[in-house]
């Protein structure tokens, strides 16, 4: 590479000027002649990044490690809680707690009480009772006992008609038959 | 594998970046020192912080060498707008202060002569100066210096003829005075 001093007095036709050129030499030397410390910024700047393989290899082996000691912490504790008679018996019972409860919401019957059911509409008959009298409307029932004593469409009501629960009645209500139900 | 690729290229770019600090900046430093810029050691490192952000947009050591520049270009730009509207400081002059007595470099700089050099520079226009700090410290070429200035080949050209000439006479008037 030329020198760039050269080259500039060579496109201006002054290579021949020895003072001039004396001059730009000596103004290139002062004027570059400070090397400038790099600053913190760009000196991090000029160092090479780190390596970040090794890194991601800790990173897998700290998993692995974790799940293992995840695992182990887990199957010592479900040992002695096995071998211990208390837990044991608390779990036969906490079992037989659930599966009394499944066991009892799989028979038929009403989770609502009684009185919030509503009354069953009333079928035409020619002796004027209920058709369909419902375990329920006979207070104090057993919801698991009566059905099995009265086959539903018999036409024998467990109570007489009147003695059941008003909502329950099927009779038509009170203000449409003119007669309060309750004097 | 893909880490690999990141680290060869961070590495490139860091060594990249290190051969421009040691090759260009002494001549950076000593561009904004010409133009007069205040704190001219700041103002290299931040043409250099702007540099690193940009150094994967150039392939070869001429297009860093011009990039480089230009920013430091741009910074002597934005540093005389703003010295425009603050009050300016006048430079300290030691022959005006009587507690100080000629030191021994300032004695060995008189007798080389390196002083005045550049403040020759300082008689020049500041177009003149600016294409012959461009040309002789920089030591870019007529292209890139048109580049940096955004100016045309031409015009450039102009300015270094007028600068060499002012120089020229410079030299002989304070001859013949002396």
């Amino acid at each position: 590479m030329s020198d760039p001093i050269l080259e500039l007095l060579d496109e201006e036709g002054m290579s021949g000027d020895a003072e001039l050129r004396s001059i730009l030499n000596a103004m290139r030397s002062e004027a570059t002649s400070i090397r400038p410390i790099p600053s913190p910024a760009v000196a991090n700047l000029m160092s090479p990044r780190p390596a970040r393989t090794p890194r991601r290899a800790l990173t897998g082996h700290r998993r692995i490690v974790t799940g293992l000691i995840v695992l182990g912490s887990l199957a010592v504790g479900a040992g002695a809680a096995a071998a211990n008679p208390d837990v044991r018996s608390a779990t036969q019972h906490f079992a037989q707690t659930v599966i009394g409860v499944l066991g009892s919401a799989g028979v038929p019957s009403s989770p609502m009480p009684a009185s919030h059911r509503p009354a069953p509409l009333p079928r035409p008959t020619s002796t004027g009772a209920p058709s369909h009298p419902t375990p329920t409307d006979h207070p104090g029932s057993n919801n698991g006992q009566v059905g099995s004593s009265h086959a539903p469409g018999s036409g024998a009501p467990s109570s007489p008609p009147g003695k059941g629960s008003p909502s329950a009645h099927p009779e038509p209500s009170p203000a449409a038959s003119g007669h309060p139900h309750h004097p | 594998m893909g880490s690999d690729a990141e680290k060869s290229e961070g590495d490139l770019l860091a060594e990249r970046f290190s051969a421009a600090y040691r090759r260009l900046s002494p001549r950076v430093l000593g561009y904004l020192r010409l133009h007069g810029v205040e704190d001219p050691e700041s103002v290299t490192q931040d043409v250099f912080l702007a540099l690193f952000a940009r150094l994967p947009t150039v392939s070869d050591d001429e297009g860093v060498r011009t990039l480089t520049f230009s920013i430091a270009h741009a910074r002597i730009v934005d540093h005389h707008r703003s010295r425009t509207r603050r009050p300016a400081f006048v430079p300290f002059d030691p022959d005006a202060d009587p507690r100080q007595v000629a030191s021994a470099e300032d004695a060995h700089g008189a007798a080389i002569g390196e002083q005045n050099t550049l403040a020759l520079l300082h008689r020049l226009g500041d177009d003149q100066r600016e294409a012959l700090t461009l040309r002789v410290v920089a030591e870019l070429s007529l292209d890139e210096t048109a580049q940096v200035m955004g100016r045309s080949v031409g015009a450039v050209k102009q300015l270094q003829r007028r600068a060499l000439e002012a120089l020229r006479a410079i030299v002989s008037s304070e001859a013949a005075h002396e």
